[in-house]
Protein backbone atom coordinates (compact mmCIF):
# COMPACT_ATOMS: atom_id res chain seq x y z
CA UNK A 1 0.00 0.00 0.00
CA UNK A 2 2.93 2.35 0.69
CA UNK A 3 3.80 2.67 -3.01
CA UNK A 4 0.29 3.97 -3.57
CA UNK A 5 0.66 6.62 -0.87
CA UNK A 6 4.00 7.68 -2.34
CA UNK A 7 2.48 7.86 -5.81
CA UNK A 8 -0.48 9.89 -4.61
CA UNK A 9 1.71 12.25 -2.63
CA UNK A 10 4.01 12.79 -5.59
CA UNK A 11 1.06 13.41 -7.88
CA UNK A 12 -0.45 15.82 -5.40
CA UNK A 13 2.78 17.83 -5.52
CA UNK A 14 3.57 17.65 -1.82
CA UNK A 15 7.12 16.66 -0.94
CA UNK A 16 6.97 13.64 1.33
CA UNK A 17 9.30 15.16 3.90
CA UNK A 18 7.04 18.12 4.51
CA UNK A 19 3.89 16.16 5.41
CA UNK A 20 2.75 16.48 8.99
CA UNK A 21 2.73 13.04 10.57
CA UNK A 22 -1.04 13.09 10.95
CA UNK A 23 -1.71 13.40 7.18
CA UNK A 24 -0.92 10.17 5.36
CA UNK A 25 -3.98 10.40 3.12
CA UNK A 26 -4.10 13.04 0.38
CA UNK A 27 -6.04 16.14 1.38
CA UNK A 28 -9.03 16.77 -0.83
CA UNK A 29 -9.85 20.45 -0.48
CA UNK A 30 -13.11 22.22 -1.24
CA UNK A 31 -13.19 23.77 -4.70
CA UNK A 32 -14.08 27.27 -5.82
CA UNK A 33 -16.83 27.83 -8.40
CA UNK A 34 -14.24 27.67 -11.19
CA UNK A 35 -12.66 24.48 -9.84
CA UNK A 36 -9.56 25.74 -8.02
CA UNK A 37 -8.57 24.20 -4.69
CA UNK A 38 -10.04 26.66 -2.22
CA UNK A 39 -7.49 28.50 -0.06
CA UNK A 40 -9.62 31.49 0.76
CA UNK A 41 -9.76 33.12 4.15
CA UNK A 42 -7.56 34.84 6.69
CA UNK A 43 -4.10 33.45 7.37
CA UNK A 44 -1.15 33.97 9.67
CA UNK A 45 2.48 33.38 8.70
CA UNK A 46 4.69 31.22 10.86
CA UNK A 47 8.32 31.49 9.95
CA UNK A 48 11.44 31.01 11.90
CA UNK A 49 13.15 33.05 14.49
CA UNK A 50 16.78 33.45 13.77
CA UNK A 51 19.70 33.41 16.05
CA UNK A 52 22.15 36.22 15.90
CA UNK A 53 23.88 34.97 12.79
CA UNK A 54 23.78 37.93 10.51
CA UNK A 55 23.70 35.89 7.35
CA UNK A 56 20.42 34.18 8.18
CA UNK A 57 17.18 35.43 6.74
CA UNK A 58 15.18 37.12 9.42
CA UNK A 59 11.65 36.11 8.43
CA UNK A 60 9.92 37.51 11.45
CA UNK A 61 9.81 36.75 15.08
CA UNK A 62 7.59 33.71 15.06
CA UNK A 63 9.43 30.69 16.39
CA UNK A 64 7.82 27.34 15.50
CA UNK A 65 6.15 27.27 18.92
CA UNK A 66 4.66 30.73 18.37
CA UNK A 67 6.85 32.52 20.86
CA UNK A 68 7.71 35.98 19.61
CA UNK A 69 4.27 36.30 18.04
CA UNK A 70 3.35 39.91 18.43
CA UNK A 71 -0.21 40.89 19.09
CA UNK A 72 -2.29 43.75 20.30
CA UNK A 73 -4.55 41.35 22.14
CA UNK A 74 -3.33 38.66 24.54
CA UNK A 75 -6.41 36.51 23.97
CA UNK A 76 -5.88 36.48 20.24
CA UNK A 77 -2.17 35.83 20.60
CA UNK A 78 -2.69 32.83 22.89
CA UNK A 79 -5.38 31.34 20.64
CA UNK A 80 -3.25 31.86 17.58
CA UNK A 81 -0.17 30.37 19.26
CA UNK A 82 -2.07 27.17 20.05
CA UNK A 83 -3.29 27.01 16.48
CA UNK A 84 -0.05 27.62 14.63
CA UNK A 85 2.16 24.87 15.94
CA UNK A 86 3.15 22.45 13.24
CA UNK A 87 6.25 20.50 12.36
CA UNK A 88 6.55 21.53 8.72
CA UNK A 89 9.91 22.93 7.63
CA UNK A 90 10.67 26.57 8.30
CA UNK A 91 13.57 28.82 7.44
CA UNK A 92 16.33 28.47 4.88
CA UNK A 93 16.33 24.81 3.80
CA UNK A 94 18.86 25.09 0.99
CA UNK A 95 21.77 25.59 1.65
CA UNK A 96 21.28 22.86 4.23
CA UNK A 97 23.24 24.74 6.91
CA UNK A 98 20.67 27.57 6.81
CA UNK A 99 23.16 30.27 5.85
CA UNK A 100 22.30 32.51 2.89
CA UNK A 101 24.82 32.31 0.03
CA UNK A 102 25.58 36.07 0.00
CA UNK A 103 28.34 37.43 -2.19
CA UNK A 104 31.11 38.93 -0.02
CA UNK A 105 30.21 42.56 -0.84
CA UNK A 106 26.55 41.91 0.01
CA UNK A 107 27.46 40.27 3.30
CA UNK A 108 29.70 43.20 4.18
CA UNK A 109 27.03 45.72 3.22
CA UNK A 110 24.49 43.84 5.35
CA UNK A 111 26.70 44.00 8.47
CA UNK A 112 27.54 47.61 7.71
CA UNK A 113 23.92 48.71 7.44
CA UNK A 114 22.82 46.75 10.51
CA UNK A 115 25.66 48.30 12.54
CA UNK A 116 24.47 51.77 11.49
CA UNK A 117 20.75 51.17 11.73
CA UNK A 118 20.28 53.13 14.97
CA UNK A 119 21.76 56.25 13.35
CA UNK A 120 21.22 55.90 9.59
CA UNK A 121 23.81 57.70 7.52
CA UNK A 122 21.45 57.98 4.56
CA UNK A 123 18.16 56.61 3.36
CA UNK A 124 20.03 53.51 2.17
CA UNK A 125 20.41 52.52 5.84
CA UNK A 126 16.64 52.62 6.37
CA UNK A 127 14.49 49.56 5.61
CA UNK A 128 12.46 50.26 2.44
CA UNK A 129 9.51 48.52 4.05
CA UNK A 130 9.70 51.03 6.86
CA UNK A 131 9.61 53.75 4.20
CA UNK A 132 6.34 52.23 2.95
CA UNK A 133 7.85 50.83 -0.23
CA UNK A 134 6.05 47.60 -1.13
CA UNK A 135 7.81 44.59 0.43
CA UNK A 136 8.54 42.73 -2.79
CA UNK A 137 8.45 38.98 -3.29
CA UNK A 138 9.02 36.82 -1.27
CA UNK A 139 9.15 39.26 1.66
CA UNK A 140 5.48 40.18 1.31
CA UNK A 141 4.74 36.67 2.67
CA UNK A 142 6.47 37.32 5.99
CA UNK A 143 6.42 41.11 6.10
CA UNK A 144 5.72 41.59 9.81
CA UNK A 145 4.74 39.20 12.61
CA UNK A 146 1.64 41.06 13.75
CA UNK A 147 -0.10 41.58 10.45
CA UNK A 148 -1.96 38.95 8.52
CA UNK A 149 -3.10 37.82 5.14
CA UNK A 150 -6.29 37.44 3.19
CA UNK A 151 -6.34 35.02 0.28
CA UNK A 152 -9.20 35.38 -2.19
CA UNK A 153 -10.09 33.59 -5.41
CA UNK A 154 -12.08 34.86 -8.39
CA UNK A 155 -12.59 33.02 -11.69
CA UNK A 156 -9.11 32.56 -13.15
CA UNK A 157 -7.28 34.38 -10.35
CA UNK A 158 -5.74 33.93 -6.96
CA UNK A 159 -5.31 37.09 -4.88
CA UNK A 160 -2.73 37.04 -2.09
CA UNK A 161 -3.31 40.12 0.03
CA UNK A 162 -0.81 41.26 2.66
CA UNK A 163 -2.37 43.43 5.36
CA UNK A 164 0.86 45.42 5.71
CA UNK A 165 0.71 48.41 3.41
CA UNK A 166 -2.32 46.92 1.60
CA UNK A 167 -0.19 44.87 -0.80
CA UNK A 168 -2.26 42.80 -3.25
CA UNK A 169 -0.75 40.21 -5.57
CA UNK A 170 -3.17 39.36 -8.35
CA UNK A 171 -2.09 36.04 -9.87
CA UNK A 172 -3.61 35.11 -13.25
CA UNK A 173 -3.95 31.39 -13.92
CA UNK A 174 -4.71 31.55 -17.64
CA UNK A 175 -1.17 30.93 -18.87
CA UNK A 176 -0.69 34.41 -20.32
CA UNK A 177 2.96 35.44 -20.84
CA UNK A 178 4.86 37.57 -18.36
CA UNK A 179 5.17 41.29 -19.00
CA UNK A 180 8.23 42.38 -20.98
CA UNK A 181 11.27 43.34 -18.94
CA UNK A 182 10.53 46.99 -19.75
CA UNK A 183 7.87 47.03 -17.04
CA UNK A 184 9.26 46.46 -13.56
CA UNK A 185 7.10 46.49 -10.46
CA UNK A 186 7.67 46.44 -6.71
CA UNK A 187 5.55 43.32 -6.32
CA UNK A 188 6.87 41.93 -9.59
CA UNK A 189 4.82 40.23 -12.27
CA UNK A 190 3.36 36.88 -11.24
CA UNK A 191 1.87 33.92 -13.06
CA UNK A 192 0.30 30.92 -11.33
CA UNK A 193 -0.46 27.29 -12.07
CA UNK A 194 -2.32 24.74 -9.97
CA UNK A 195 -1.01 21.19 -9.93
CA UNK A 196 -2.90 19.04 -7.47
CA UNK A 197 -3.01 20.94 -4.20
CA UNK A 198 0.01 23.09 -5.05
CA UNK A 199 -0.11 26.56 -6.52
CA UNK A 200 3.20 27.39 -8.20
CA UNK A 201 3.86 31.09 -8.83
CA UNK A 202 6.69 32.48 -10.92
CA UNK A 203 7.50 36.13 -10.27
CA UNK A 204 9.66 38.21 -12.56
CA UNK A 205 10.24 41.91 -13.26
CA UNK A 206 10.75 43.11 -9.71
CA UNK A 207 12.03 46.62 -9.22
CA UNK A 208 13.75 48.25 -6.28
CA UNK A 209 13.52 51.79 -4.84
CA UNK A 210 15.22 54.23 -7.17
CA UNK A 211 16.44 56.38 -4.28
CA UNK A 212 18.54 53.60 -2.73
CA UNK A 213 19.17 50.97 -5.39
CA UNK A 214 18.29 47.72 -3.57
CA UNK A 215 15.32 46.08 -1.94
CA UNK A 216 15.57 44.28 1.38
CA UNK A 217 14.49 40.67 1.90
CA UNK A 218 14.22 41.17 5.66
CA UNK A 219 14.61 43.72 8.43
CA UNK A 220 18.37 43.17 8.54
CA UNK A 221 19.44 44.45 5.14
CA UNK A 222 19.59 41.19 3.22
CA UNK A 223 19.57 42.92 -0.14
CA UNK A 224 17.96 42.00 -3.43
CA UNK A 225 18.52 43.53 -6.86
CA UNK A 226 16.41 43.83 -10.01
CA UNK A 227 17.99 40.58 -11.18
CA UNK A 228 15.89 38.67 -8.64
CA UNK A 229 13.76 35.78 -9.89
CA UNK A 230 11.35 33.93 -7.60
CA UNK A 231 9.43 30.66 -7.75
CA UNK A 232 6.99 29.92 -4.92
CA UNK A 233 4.89 26.92 -4.03
CA UNK A 234 1.80 27.17 -1.84
CA UNK A 235 0.55 23.69 -0.93
CA UNK A 236 -2.71 23.03 0.87
CA UNK A 237 -1.72 20.48 3.50
CA UNK A 238 -5.08 20.42 5.28
CA UNK A 239 -7.89 22.89 5.82
CA UNK A 240 -5.82 25.00 8.23
CA UNK A 241 -2.26 24.83 6.92
CA UNK A 242 -0.57 25.97 3.73
CA UNK A 243 3.03 24.82 3.33
CA UNK A 244 5.11 27.50 1.64
CA UNK A 245 8.40 27.13 -0.15
CA UNK A 246 10.29 29.61 -2.31
CA UNK A 247 13.42 29.37 -4.44
CA UNK A 248 15.14 32.68 -5.08
CA UNK A 249 17.85 33.50 -7.63
CA UNK A 250 19.68 36.81 -7.64
CA UNK A 251 23.02 36.68 -9.45
CA UNK A 252 23.91 40.25 -8.39
CA UNK A 253 23.66 39.53 -4.66
CA UNK A 254 23.84 35.76 -4.04
CA UNK A 255 26.40 33.18 -5.19
CA UNK A 256 23.67 30.69 -6.04
CA UNK A 257 19.94 29.99 -5.77
CA UNK A 258 18.57 29.27 -2.30
CA UNK A 259 15.31 27.98 -0.86
CA UNK A 260 13.24 28.93 2.15
CA UNK A 261 10.18 27.27 3.72
CA UNK A 262 7.43 28.32 6.12
CA UNK A 263 3.74 27.87 6.75
CA UNK A 264 0.55 29.86 6.67
CA UNK A 265 -1.93 28.84 9.34
CA UNK A 266 -5.59 29.73 9.20
CA UNK A 267 -6.34 32.61 11.55
CA UNK A 268 -8.57 31.96 14.53
CA UNK A 269 -12.31 32.62 14.24
CA UNK A 270 -13.53 36.24 14.04
CA UNK A 271 -10.11 37.55 13.10
CA UNK A 272 -9.69 39.56 9.93
CA UNK A 273 -7.26 41.99 8.35
CA UNK A 274 -7.79 45.71 8.90
CA UNK A 275 -6.72 48.75 6.95
CA UNK A 276 -3.00 49.46 7.23
CA UNK A 277 -2.45 53.05 6.12
CA UNK A 278 1.34 52.95 5.94
CA UNK A 279 2.23 56.08 4.02
CA UNK A 280 -0.63 58.14 5.44
CA UNK A 281 0.82 57.57 8.90
CA UNK A 282 4.46 57.97 7.90
CA UNK A 283 5.51 61.36 9.21
CA UNK A 284 9.09 60.18 9.25
CA UNK A 285 9.64 60.78 5.55
CA UNK A 286 9.74 64.54 6.06
CA UNK A 287 11.91 64.17 9.16
CA UNK A 288 14.33 61.94 7.27
CA UNK A 289 14.60 64.42 4.44
CA UNK A 290 15.32 67.26 6.85
CA UNK A 291 17.88 65.29 8.82
CA UNK A 292 19.77 64.27 5.68
CA UNK A 293 19.80 67.90 4.55
CA UNK A 294 21.04 69.04 7.95
CA UNK A 295 23.86 66.51 8.02
CA UNK A 296 24.99 67.53 4.57
CA UNK A 297 24.96 71.15 5.61
CA UNK A 298 27.11 70.25 8.63
CA UNK A 299 29.56 68.43 6.40
CA UNK A 300 30.00 71.36 4.03
CA UNK A 301 30.31 73.84 6.92
CA UNK A 302 33.10 71.77 8.46
CA UNK A 303 35.14 71.87 5.24
CA UNK B 1 -8.83 1.95 0.83
CA UNK B 2 -10.46 1.45 -2.57
CA UNK B 3 -7.52 1.44 -4.96
CA UNK B 4 -9.49 2.53 -7.99
CA UNK B 5 -11.10 5.45 -6.20
CA UNK B 6 -7.80 6.64 -4.74
CA UNK B 7 -6.09 6.45 -8.12
CA UNK B 8 -8.96 8.36 -9.71
CA UNK B 9 -8.67 11.11 -7.11
CA UNK B 10 -4.91 11.20 -7.56
CA UNK B 11 -5.15 11.51 -11.34
CA UNK B 12 -7.84 14.17 -11.08
CA UNK B 13 -5.88 16.30 -8.66
CA UNK B 14 -2.68 15.85 -10.64
CA UNK B 15 -4.14 17.18 -13.88
CA UNK B 16 -2.96 20.71 -14.52
CA UNK B 17 -6.26 22.38 -15.25
CA UNK B 18 -6.76 25.82 -16.67
CA UNK B 19 -9.16 27.96 -14.71
CA UNK B 20 -10.66 31.25 -15.51
CA UNK B 21 -13.79 30.83 -17.46
CA UNK B 22 -15.45 34.04 -16.39
CA UNK B 23 -19.10 33.19 -16.79
CA UNK B 24 -21.30 36.00 -17.96
CA UNK B 25 -24.05 34.49 -15.89
CA UNK B 26 -23.97 31.70 -13.37
CA UNK B 27 -25.70 28.50 -14.41
CA UNK B 28 -28.50 29.25 -11.94
CA UNK B 29 -29.23 32.58 -13.72
CA UNK B 30 -28.06 34.49 -10.66
CA UNK B 31 -26.13 37.73 -10.60
CA UNK B 32 -23.10 37.95 -12.89
CA UNK B 33 -19.49 37.76 -11.80
CA UNK B 34 -17.90 41.20 -12.01
CA UNK B 35 -14.28 40.02 -12.17
CA UNK B 36 -12.35 42.09 -14.67
CA UNK B 37 -10.36 45.24 -15.26
CA UNK B 38 -12.57 48.34 -15.41
CA UNK B 39 -12.02 52.04 -15.89
CA UNK B 40 -13.99 55.26 -16.08
CA UNK B 41 -13.71 57.72 -18.94
CA UNK B 42 -14.97 60.78 -17.06
CA UNK B 43 -12.71 63.61 -15.91
CA UNK B 44 -14.32 63.52 -12.47
CA UNK B 45 -10.98 63.15 -10.69
CA UNK B 46 -10.22 66.76 -11.63
CA UNK B 47 -13.68 68.05 -10.74
CA UNK B 48 -16.87 66.07 -10.20
CA UNK B 49 -18.95 69.08 -11.22
CA UNK B 50 -19.07 70.62 -14.72
CA UNK B 51 -15.77 72.29 -15.48
CA UNK B 52 -14.08 73.88 -18.46
CA UNK B 53 -10.56 73.06 -19.62
CA UNK B 54 -7.41 74.48 -18.05
CA UNK B 55 -3.86 73.88 -19.24
CA UNK B 56 -3.31 70.14 -18.79
CA UNK B 57 -6.87 69.58 -17.60
CA UNK B 58 -9.60 68.48 -20.00
CA UNK B 59 -13.09 69.96 -19.75
CA UNK B 60 -15.73 67.72 -18.26
CA UNK B 61 -19.43 67.30 -17.87
CA UNK B 62 -19.94 66.63 -14.19
CA UNK B 63 -21.11 63.36 -12.69
CA UNK B 64 -23.36 65.00 -10.06
CA UNK B 65 -27.10 64.53 -10.52
CA UNK B 66 -28.64 67.99 -10.75
CA UNK B 67 -25.24 69.55 -11.42
CA UNK B 68 -24.35 71.08 -8.04
CA UNK B 69 -23.19 69.60 -4.77
CA UNK B 70 -25.61 70.76 -2.03
CA UNK B 71 -23.14 72.18 0.50
CA UNK B 72 -24.25 73.98 3.65
CA UNK B 73 -23.15 77.64 3.58
CA UNK B 74 -20.21 77.00 5.96
CA UNK B 75 -19.12 73.96 3.95
CA UNK B 76 -19.35 75.89 0.68
CA UNK B 77 -16.93 78.47 2.11
CA UNK B 78 -14.57 75.69 3.17
CA UNK B 79 -14.73 74.20 -0.32
CA UNK B 80 -13.78 77.56 -1.81
CA UNK B 81 -10.74 77.66 0.52
CA UNK B 82 -9.78 74.15 -0.55
CA UNK B 83 -10.07 75.10 -4.20
CA UNK B 84 -7.80 78.11 -3.75
CA UNK B 85 -5.14 75.98 -2.05
CA UNK B 86 -5.69 72.75 -3.91
CA UNK B 87 -2.09 72.43 -5.13
CA UNK B 88 -0.91 71.91 -1.56
CA UNK B 89 -4.02 70.59 0.16
CA UNK B 90 -5.22 67.83 -2.20
CA UNK B 91 -4.35 64.55 -0.45
CA UNK B 92 -3.64 63.02 -3.87
CA UNK B 93 -0.53 65.20 -4.12
CA UNK B 94 0.83 63.43 -1.04
CA UNK B 95 -0.03 60.01 -2.51
CA UNK B 96 -2.67 59.38 0.14
CA UNK B 97 -5.46 56.87 -0.48
CA UNK B 98 -8.32 58.43 -2.44
CA UNK B 99 -11.27 57.19 -0.34
CA UNK B 100 -14.70 56.35 -1.72
CA UNK B 101 -16.08 57.08 -4.28
CA UNK B 102 -12.98 58.79 -5.73
CA UNK B 103 -11.30 55.34 -5.97
CA UNK B 104 -13.84 54.46 -8.67
CA UNK B 105 -13.04 57.38 -11.00
CA UNK B 106 -9.29 57.91 -10.62
CA UNK B 107 -7.63 57.94 -14.06
CA UNK B 108 -6.27 54.43 -13.52
CA UNK B 109 -7.74 51.00 -14.16
CA UNK B 110 -9.27 49.10 -11.26
CA UNK B 111 -9.55 45.35 -11.05
CA UNK B 112 -12.58 43.76 -9.45
CA UNK B 113 -11.90 40.30 -8.00
CA UNK B 114 -15.30 38.83 -7.26
CA UNK B 115 -15.24 35.80 -4.95
CA UNK B 116 -18.32 34.04 -3.62
CA UNK B 117 -18.50 35.81 -0.25
CA UNK B 118 -16.05 38.65 -0.73
CA UNK B 119 -15.07 41.23 -3.33
CA UNK B 120 -11.74 42.97 -3.55
CA UNK B 121 -11.27 46.00 -5.78
CA UNK B 122 -7.69 46.96 -6.53
CA UNK B 123 -6.63 50.25 -8.10
CA UNK B 124 -3.46 50.64 -10.11
CA UNK B 125 -3.03 53.89 -8.16
CA UNK B 126 -0.72 53.23 -5.21
CA UNK B 127 -2.01 49.65 -4.86
CA UNK B 128 -5.09 50.98 -3.09
CA UNK B 129 -7.55 48.27 -2.15
CA UNK B 130 -11.25 48.19 -1.25
CA UNK B 131 -12.38 45.18 0.76
CA UNK B 132 -16.09 44.50 0.39
CA UNK B 133 -17.86 41.88 2.50
CA UNK B 134 -20.53 39.99 0.57
CA UNK B 135 -21.44 37.56 3.35
CA UNK B 136 -24.45 39.28 4.86
CA UNK B 137 -22.42 40.75 7.71
CA UNK B 138 -23.08 44.20 9.13
CA UNK B 139 -20.78 47.12 9.81
CA UNK B 140 -18.90 46.34 13.01
CA UNK B 141 -18.95 48.59 16.07
CA UNK B 142 -15.85 50.17 17.46
CA UNK B 143 -13.46 49.69 14.54
CA UNK B 144 -11.03 52.55 13.91
CA UNK B 145 -12.01 54.91 11.11
CA UNK B 146 -10.40 54.25 7.77
CA UNK B 147 -9.42 55.94 4.52
CA UNK B 148 -11.26 53.41 2.36
CA UNK B 149 -14.27 52.78 4.58
CA UNK B 150 -15.96 49.63 5.80
CA UNK B 151 -18.00 48.13 2.95
CA UNK B 152 -20.83 45.57 3.17
CA UNK B 153 -22.59 44.51 -0.01
CA UNK B 154 -25.65 42.57 -1.12
CA UNK B 155 -27.36 41.79 -4.41
CA UNK B 156 -30.69 43.33 -5.36
CA UNK B 157 -31.47 41.35 -8.49
CA UNK B 158 -28.57 42.11 -10.80
CA UNK B 159 -27.49 45.24 -8.94
CA UNK B 160 -24.65 45.06 -6.45
CA UNK B 161 -25.44 47.43 -3.60
CA UNK B 162 -22.44 48.45 -1.48
CA UNK B 163 -22.97 50.28 1.81
CA UNK B 164 -19.89 52.05 3.20
CA UNK B 165 -19.27 53.89 6.45
CA UNK B 166 -16.46 54.38 8.97
CA UNK B 167 -14.48 56.93 6.99
CA UNK B 168 -11.94 59.49 8.16
CA UNK B 169 -12.44 63.07 7.00
CA UNK B 170 -9.07 63.12 5.25
CA UNK B 171 -10.01 62.40 1.64
CA UNK B 172 -11.37 64.65 -1.07
CA UNK B 173 -13.82 63.74 -3.79
CA UNK B 174 -11.59 65.30 -6.49
CA UNK B 175 -8.69 67.69 -7.12
CA UNK B 176 -10.99 70.70 -6.79
CA UNK B 177 -11.47 70.55 -3.06
CA UNK B 178 -14.85 68.82 -2.79
CA UNK B 179 -14.82 67.14 0.60
CA UNK B 180 -16.69 65.38 3.40
CA UNK B 181 -16.57 64.79 7.16
CA UNK B 182 -16.12 61.53 9.06
CA UNK B 183 -19.92 61.18 9.05
CA UNK B 184 -19.76 60.22 5.37
CA UNK B 185 -22.06 57.39 4.29
CA UNK B 186 -21.92 56.11 0.70
CA UNK B 187 -24.32 53.68 -0.97
CA UNK B 188 -23.18 52.50 -4.37
CA UNK B 189 -25.14 50.58 -6.97
CA UNK B 190 -23.35 48.70 -9.73
CA UNK B 191 -25.55 47.24 -12.47
CA UNK B 192 -24.06 45.40 -15.44
CA UNK B 193 -25.26 46.65 -18.79
CA UNK B 194 -24.22 43.91 -21.18
CA UNK B 195 -20.95 42.13 -20.68
CA UNK B 196 -18.58 45.10 -20.85
CA UNK B 197 -20.29 47.98 -19.07
CA UNK B 198 -21.27 48.69 -15.50
CA UNK B 199 -23.72 51.44 -14.65
CA UNK B 200 -22.36 53.03 -11.49
CA UNK B 201 -24.38 55.22 -9.19
CA UNK B 202 -23.52 56.42 -5.70
CA UNK B 203 -25.60 58.23 -3.10
CA UNK B 204 -23.52 60.43 -0.83
CA UNK B 205 -24.82 61.43 2.56
CA UNK B 206 -23.07 63.59 5.15
CA UNK B 207 -25.32 65.78 7.30
CA UNK B 208 -22.29 67.69 8.64
CA UNK B 209 -21.41 69.01 5.20
CA UNK B 210 -24.42 68.71 2.85
CA UNK B 211 -28.01 69.88 3.16
CA UNK B 212 -29.30 66.60 1.71
CA UNK B 213 -28.03 63.35 0.13
CA UNK B 214 -26.91 63.66 -3.48
CA UNK B 215 -25.95 61.27 -6.29
CA UNK B 216 -23.23 60.77 -8.83
CA UNK B 217 -23.42 58.43 -11.81
CA UNK B 218 -21.21 57.31 -14.70
CA UNK B 219 -20.45 54.15 -16.66
CA UNK B 220 -17.47 51.90 -16.03
CA UNK B 221 -15.96 50.32 -19.13
CA UNK B 222 -14.34 46.92 -19.22
CA UNK B 223 -10.72 47.13 -20.44
CA UNK B 224 -10.64 44.78 -23.42
CA UNK B 225 -6.98 44.85 -24.49
CA UNK B 226 -5.48 41.40 -24.90
CA UNK B 227 -3.87 40.17 -21.67
CA UNK B 228 -4.76 43.42 -19.96
CA UNK B 229 -3.61 43.53 -16.35
CA UNK B 230 -3.25 46.05 -13.59
CA UNK B 231 0.24 47.57 -13.48
CA UNK B 232 1.75 49.72 -10.73
CA UNK B 233 1.70 53.45 -10.10
CA UNK B 234 4.14 53.54 -7.15
CA UNK B 235 3.22 57.01 -5.99
CA UNK B 236 5.07 56.79 -2.66
CA UNK B 237 8.29 55.75 -4.35
CA UNK B 238 8.06 58.80 -6.63
CA UNK B 239 7.55 60.99 -3.59
CA UNK B 240 10.62 59.52 -1.96
CA UNK B 241 12.66 60.12 -5.12
CA UNK B 242 11.49 63.71 -5.14
CA UNK B 243 12.35 64.25 -1.47
CA UNK B 244 15.64 62.50 -1.38
CA UNK B 245 16.82 61.92 -4.91
CA UNK B 246 20.16 60.26 -5.43
CA UNK B 247 21.33 61.65 -2.10
CA UNK B 248 19.65 58.57 -0.66
CA UNK B 249 22.59 56.50 -1.79
CA UNK B 250 25.70 56.43 0.31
Amino acid sequence: MRWLIVAIVVLAGVPLASQTPATAKPFVPKRTADGQPDLQGYWQWTGMSTGNQKRQLDVGLNAPDGSGLWAYSEGWRDDQRRQIQNTLPKGVVDPADGWLPLQPWAEQTKYDIVDNSAFPRSLADVDPQGRCMPSGVPRTNYALPYVGYQFLQAPGYVVLYTELNHQPRIIPLDGRPHLSSKIKQFLGDSRGTWRGNTLTITTKNQRVPRATGFGWLDMNATLYSEAIDVVEKYTLVNNDIIAYETTVTDPKVMTRAWTMAGTFVRAVKDWEVLEYACHEGNHAIENIRQSIELREKEKTQKK
Amino acid sequence: MNVTRVLAVALLTAASTSFGQTPARRATGGPPNLTGVWQTLTTANWDIEDHQAEPGIPAGQGIVDGGQIPYTPEAAAKKAEHFKNRQTLDPEHKCYMPGVPRFMYMPFPIQILHGEKFIMMVSEYAHTVRRIHLDGSRHPDGFPSTWMGDSRARWEGHTLVIDSTNFTDQTWFDRSGNFHSDALHVVERLTPRGRDHLDYEATIEDPQVFTRPWKIRFPLYRRLERNVQLLEYPCVSFLEDEYVGSRGRK
